[in-house]
């Protein structure tokens, strides 16, 4: 794990903090190659997988983390889905396929003494999504953080999409 | 229960623990039953809990809600520093919530640790070879299961917690 050192002198993970699906997440910044502003079009299979308009040509597909996660979707994403403005995390080494969310918060230096692994009865369900760590929420910040890894969350969003296409 | 009484329960299951553990080299005594379990109310209905799967009793806590998951994981809590699952137990039977249980049972089995919301915990009973399920019983309980402890006051459920543990794992 690639770590930097906060403010305080503690050991820390600098993260991309994100907001999607009305939950707070983060990626650790190595993961990160860059991010673009991008439209998307129509949710396609299984309800993750987004097409970026043409401008954007070299992502073939984002993985809209709201819809892998299967949470609910914002009203404005009922609305006008193709026109919802939208980031694209695109990993440090490109391969065809981003991240879309909806709401970047920028770069954040997290304790290491506060991220804990996934409980192990929880790693079928947040470890197959591409969810390693949790922040657990406290009584200043009543949300927990939950740290993602981008290169596995992309893994297995498209080869689950892959395995739905193959069997419609 | 307050703290007092939680301590001294807790005094008790590690008393449980060490009397009901074999030394090694030793076999047990075929005749003696002197495994405990721990007694608890959900939903109006009695349950108990094998004592050396308990590793904790404690008071709900902050709850934070899980993304993508069903009904069966009501969230996560912090328990002395670490993360902790909580398992809505009243959905996995299928039981009516008439109010939100306020008492976690801190349950473990192999590498799975998960807190059990229950209304009230109640007591250490002595835990007999279990009689087999009514065939009254919903079908849905009955992987859940070990069977049930006919007691002077009431039919106990004893819960199986490697398979309520397994099955709250696999489910999404």
């Amino acid at each position: 794990m690639t770590t930097t050192t906060a403010g305080d002198g503690a050991p820390s993970l600098t993260a991309l903090c994100l907001t999607a699906g009305g939950e707070q997440w983060a990626i650790p910044a190595r993961h990160v190659g860059r991010t673009v502003a991008a439209t998307l079009g129509p949710m396609a299979g299984g309800g993750w997988v987004r097409q970026p308009s043409p401008a954007h040509g070299a992502i073939q597909v984002a993985i809209d983390l709201a819809g892998w996660w299967a949470l609910p979707a914002s009203p404005a994403d009922t609305v006008a889905p193709e026109s919802t403005p939208t980031y694209i995390i695109l990993p440090a080494a490109e391969v065809g396929v981003g991240l879309a969310v909806r709401e970047i918060g920028g770069l954040r230096h997290l304790p290491l003494a506060e991220i804990q692994p996934v409980p192990a009865l929880l790693r079928a369900t947040l470890g197959a999504r591409g969810c390693w760590g949790i922040i657990p929420p406290t009584t200043e910040r009543p949300e927990p953080l939950w740290l993602l890894d981008l290169w596995a969350l992309l893994r297995a969003a498209v080869g689950q999409f892959a395995v739905l296409e193959s069997h419609p | 229960m307050n703290s007092a009484d939680v301590a001294a329960l807790l005094a008790q299951l590690d008393a449980a623990m060490a009397a009901t553990a074999t030394p090694e080299g030793e076999s047990e005594a075929p005749e003696r039953h002197t495994a405990q379990a721990l007694r608890f109310e959900l939903c109006a209905q009695d349950f108990a809990i094998p004592a050396t799967q308990v590793r904790a009793i404690a008071r709900l806590g902050q709850v934070a809600r899980l993304p993508g998951v069903g009904p069966h994981i009501a969230g996560i809590t912090t328990l002395r520093g670490a993360v902790l699952p909580l398992i809505n137990l009243a959905a996995m039977l299928g039981l009516t919530i008439e109010h939100p249980p306020q008492q976690v049972v801190v349950v473990a089995d192999g590498p799975f640790e998960a807190g059990l919301l229950v209304h009230r915990v109640d007591a250490l009973v002595p835990l007999p070879p279990p009689l087999p399920l009514l065939d009254t019983r919903p079908a849905q309980w009955r992987p859940l299961l070990q069977g049930e402890l006919d007691t002077s006051e009431s039919l106990v459920l004893v819960i199986n917690v490697g398979a309520l543990l397994g099955q709250a794992a696999r489910a999404l």
